[in-house]
C-alpha cells in the first residue's frame, strides 16, 4: 500500500461521522441515479415491447407501389384484381432469396415472409372486411406469439382452417369448427374451416386479422409464388436503423422499412423522457461532486498542521495532494458501492409491491458505469483541495501550533 | 577531513512586498559534525526563521547555504523535500505527531516518507529508537494519548530515523514542565553522544543552553556572539544567559538562580 493511501485512509477515519455523512450523502445520490436509470429503462423497454414486441421489426416490400401499378394497368383485366388483393404492395417474387440473404444476419431472430390481403366475410346480412395473412404458420409464431395466445381452439393454420381474432370471431358468432364464407375482390367465394382465434391485445387485430396458410392464401389471391411482404424481427429493436441502412445497400428492388420510421411520436416521447432523466442524473452527480469537494476543503483545512509536519518531514508537493485525491476516490468509491447496494434494494422493494404492470431490471454494465462516474466525480472533487494541500507552507502550518 | 556539516553565507530572509521585514539579516555561521548547539535570544529575533533557512523548509532572500558542499538554493522544491528527509529530524516545540497514527507508525513516518511503507528492518529500528527513547511498552498508543513530555520524546525518536547528519529543534521543552525539560535534554544530549549527529535547539531555557557545546545569541535577525561553553567560566556563563528567560534572578546557596522561571513565551 502507498504511504499516501495509508495516510488518506487515516484522516478519514479520523474525521469519522464527516465520512460517513458524505458517504451516505453519495449513497443516496448513486443510488436514485441506479433506481431511476433503471425505471427509466425498463418504463421504455416495456412501451416498446408493448408496441412492437409482436410485431414486425423490419419488413421488406417490393419498391413497386401496387397503387401506381393499378393507374398504369388502367384498363379492366386481370392486374387490377390482383392489385387489388395484395392492397398496398406488388409481391416480391425473389423472396426466397432474400430470406436466405437475411438469414445470415446474426441480429436476426424471425423471419415471415407474408401475403397480405384484404377480403369480406359474408355472416347473416353484414359483410365484414378482414385482413388475411398468409403466413407460414410457424415462422409467424415466432412474431406475433399466436400459440401462447389462444383463446379457444388449436394453434394450426393450415389447408382451410385458419385462425381468426377473438373479437372478429364474437361479432361473426363463430367458434372453433365453425365455417365462414370469403368473398375475395374478384367475386369467387371460398369456404373457410375456424380452427381457433387468438387475442393479441391489440383491438384491430383481435377484430379483422386472419392467418392462413402461405400456400392456401397465394392460391386464394392467385399470386403463384409470391409474397407481398417479409416480416423480421431482430434481437435489438432499437438497433433496426443500422441493421435496416446495411440490408438496403444490400438488397435491390425493394423497400425496407423498421419499426422506428413509423412510430416517430413513441420515440420523441421515448427520447424526451430519457433526456430528463439524464438531466437528474447530470445533476445529482454535480452535487455529489459538491459535496465531496466542500468535505475535503474543509479536511485540508483541518489537517493542515498534519500536513505541515508531513512536509517537514519530506513530503514532496505531489504526494502531499495525493493524499487528498486519494480521499476523494475513496469517498467517491465507497459511497458508489453503498449506492449499488441501496439502489438495487429500492429496486426490489419496488418491484415487490403489488399492483404492478413491469418489472423494474437493472444492467450491471449501467450500474457500474454510474459508480464509475461517481467515482471520477469523486476524484475530480479533489483536485482543488489537493491543490491547497500541495501549496501549504509547512513553516505556517507549524508555527500556528 | 573536513568538519564543516552546514554552512550559511550572508543569509537574509525579507518578508512583506511593500512593507519589508527583515526577519534575517546577512546572517553567516557554520555549524560542525556531532556539535550540540544552542540558540538564544529574544522572541522575534529571526531564530526560528533561521532554524527553518538551515533546515530547508524555507529559502533565504539572499545568502548561500551549503551542506556539506552541496548548494541549497540551486535545488528544486521537490529536491529540497528529499534532502530534509534524509538529512534533517525536526523536533517541534508543540510535538506535531500525527493524531491519526500511533507512536511507532509516527516514528515510522519518516521512512514511509522516503521509501515507502515500512519493511520489518525499519520497524526494528523505530523499536530500537523507542526504546531508547524509554517508551517501548506506549508503541501501540495513539499519539494523543500520551502526555506531553511522552509525545515530544517519540517525536525525537521520529527525528532520529533516518539517520539525520542534524537534528533541529525549535523550542523542543518549551510547553514541558520541569521534569520532563530536563527527560528530554538529558535524552538529546545522549543522542549526540551516542550517534554522533549535530543538534541546533532553538531556546529560552538558560539551562539547555547552559549544557550545550556552543551558544548562537540572536538580536534584531543578526547573531551577536557565538562560543564555546568550554570557553567560559560556569559564573559567567550563567549571568550571560540569565536576562534570556528570567525575570528574577535570586541568589540561593551562593548561586544565581532564577525566582521564576518563566511561561513557556509565545513566538
Amino acid at each position: 500500500m502507498k504511504f499516501e493511501l495509508k495516510v488518506a485512509l487515516r484522516f478519514m477515519r479520523s474525521g469519522k461521522s464527516q465520512t460517513l455523512f458524505i458517504i451516505v450523502g453519495i449513497a443516496i445520490g448513486v443510488a436514485v441515479q441506479i433506481f431511476l436509470g433503471s425505471l427509466i429503462t425498463s418504463l421504455q423497454g416495456s412501451l416498446v415491447d408493448e408496441t412492437i414486441g409482436n410485431s414486425s421489426h423490419i419488413t421488406i416490400r417490393s419498391e413497386e407501389d401496387a397503387t401506381t401499378r393499378i393507374l398504369e394497368a388502367g384498363e379492366p383485366g386481370t392486374l387490377l384484381l390482383r392489385g387489388n388483393a395484395s392492397t398496398a404492395q406488388k409481391e416480391l417474387d425473389n423472396w426466397s432469396l432474400i430470406v436466405d440473404e437475411i438469414r445470415e444476419d446474426e441480429a436476426v431472430t424471425a423471419i415471415s415472409p407474408t401475403l397480405q390481403g384484404t377480403a369480406l366475410v359474408r355472416s347473416g346480412g353484414t359483410d365484414k372486411s378482414v385482413q388475411i395473412k398468409g403466413v407460414f404458420f410457424e415462422q409467424a409464431d415466432l412474431i406475433y406469439e399466436i400459440s401462447s395466445r389462444m383463446v379457444e381452439g388449436s394453434p394450426v393454420a393450415e389447408g382451410n382452417t385458419i385462425l381468426i381474432g377473438t373479437k372478429l370471431a364474437t361479432d361473426l358468432g363463430l367458434r372453433p369448427g365453425g365455417n365462414l364464407n370469403l368473398l375475395l375482390p374478384n367475386g369467387d367465394s371460398v369456404r373457410l374451416l375456424v380452427g381457433g382465434t387468438f387475442d393479441l391485445q391489440n383491438e384491430s387485430a383481435n377484430s379483422s386479422l386472419m392467418f392462413m396458410d402461405l400456400r392456401r392464401a397465394q392460391k386464394l389471391f392467385n399470386t403463384g409464388d409470391g409474397v407481398t411482404a417479409i416480416e423480421v424481427q431482430v434481437e435489438d429493436p432499437f438497433a433496426v436503423d443500422t441493421i435496416a441502412d446495411g440490408w438496403k445497400q444490400r438488397l435491390s428492388g425493394v423497400k425496407v422499412e423498421q419499426w422506428k420510421e413509423l412510430n416517430q411520436q413513441l420515440l420523441t416521447a421515448l427520447s424526451s423522457q430519457s433526456s430528463s432523466s439524464y438531466t437528474i442524473q447530470f445533476f445529482v452527480i454535480i452535487s455529489i461532486t459538491f459535496g465531496i469537494a466542500s468535505v475535503l476543503a474543509v479536511s485540508v483545512i483541518q489537517k493542515s498542521k498534519e500536513i505541515g509536519i508531513l512536509k517537514a518531514m519530506g513530503t514532496t508537493k505531489k504526494s502531499a495532494s495525493r493524499i487528498f485525491i486519494f480521499q476523494g476516490l475513496l469517498l467517491g468509491l465507497m459511497g458508489s458501492i453503498a449506492g449499488i447496494a441501496a439502489g438495487i434494494l429500492l429496486l426490489s422493494v419496488f418491484n415487490s409491491a403489488e399492483g404492478l404492470t413491469f418489472s423494474i431490471t437493472y444492467s450491471w454494465a449501467n450500474v457500474l458505469l454510474l459508480a464509475a462516474i461517481a467515482t471520477a466525480a469523486g476524484t475530480l472533487a479533489s483536485v482543488i483541495p489537493a491543490r491547497r494541500s500541495a501549496n501549504l507552507n509547512p513553516m505556517e502550518a507549524i508555527k500556528n501550533g | 577531513m573536513d568538519n564543516i556539516l552546514l554552512q550559511g553565507e550572508n543569509l537574509t530572509r525579507e518578508y512583506g512586498k511593500e512593507i519589508i521585514t527583515k526577519a534575517l539579516n546577512e546572517v553567516t555561521l557554520k555549524l560542525n559534525k556531532s556539535e550540540f548547539s544552542s540558540i538564544i535570544g529574544p522572541s522575534g529575533c529571526g531564530k526560528s526563521t533561521l532554524l527553518n533557512l538551515l533546515g530547508a523548509l524555507d529559502r533565504p532572500t539572499r545568502g548561500r547555504l551549503l551542506f556539506q558542499g552541496r548548494e541549497l538554493s540551486s535545488m528544486s522544491d521537490g529536491e529540497l523535500a528529499a534532502f530534509r528527509n534524509r538529512n534533517i529530524g525536526f523536533i517541534f516545540q508543540f510535538h506535531h505527531l500525527l493524531p491519526e497514527f500511533n507512536a511507532l507508525e509516527n516514528v515510522l513516518l519518516p521512512t514511509w516518507i522516503g521509501s515507502g511503507l515500512a519493511d520489518r528492518k525499519r520497524e526494528e529500528k523505530a523499536k530500537e529508537l523507542l526504546e531508547l527513547v524509554g517508551l517501548k511498552d506506549r508503541m501501540k498508543n495513539p499519539a494523543n494519548n500520551l502526555s506531553g513530555g511522552q509525545q515530544q520524546r517519540v517525536s525525537i525518536a521520529r527525528a532520529l530515523i533516518n539517520d539525520p547528519n542534524l537534528v533541529l529543534a525549535d523550542e523542543p521543552t518549551g510547553n514541558l514542565d520541569s521534569d520532563a525539560t530536563e527527560q528530554v535534554y538529558d535524552l538529546l544530549r545522549k543522542i549526540n553522544k551516542e550517534l554522533g549527529m549535530s543538534f541546533l535547539i532553538v531556546t529560552h531555557d538558560r539551562h539547555i543552553a547552559e549544557k550545550s557545546d556552543r551558544v548562537i545569541e540572536m538580536s534584531d535577525g543578526r547573531i551577536v556572539s557565538d562560543y564555546k561553553t568550554a570557553d567560559k567560566s560556569p559564573d559567567e556563563l550563567w549571568k550571560r544567559l540569565a536576562p534570556h528567560n528570567c525575570k528574577f534572578p535570586v541568589m540561593e546557596n551562593g548561586r544565581l538562580v532564577c525566582g521564576m522561571e518563566e511561561s513557556a513565551p509565545a513566538n
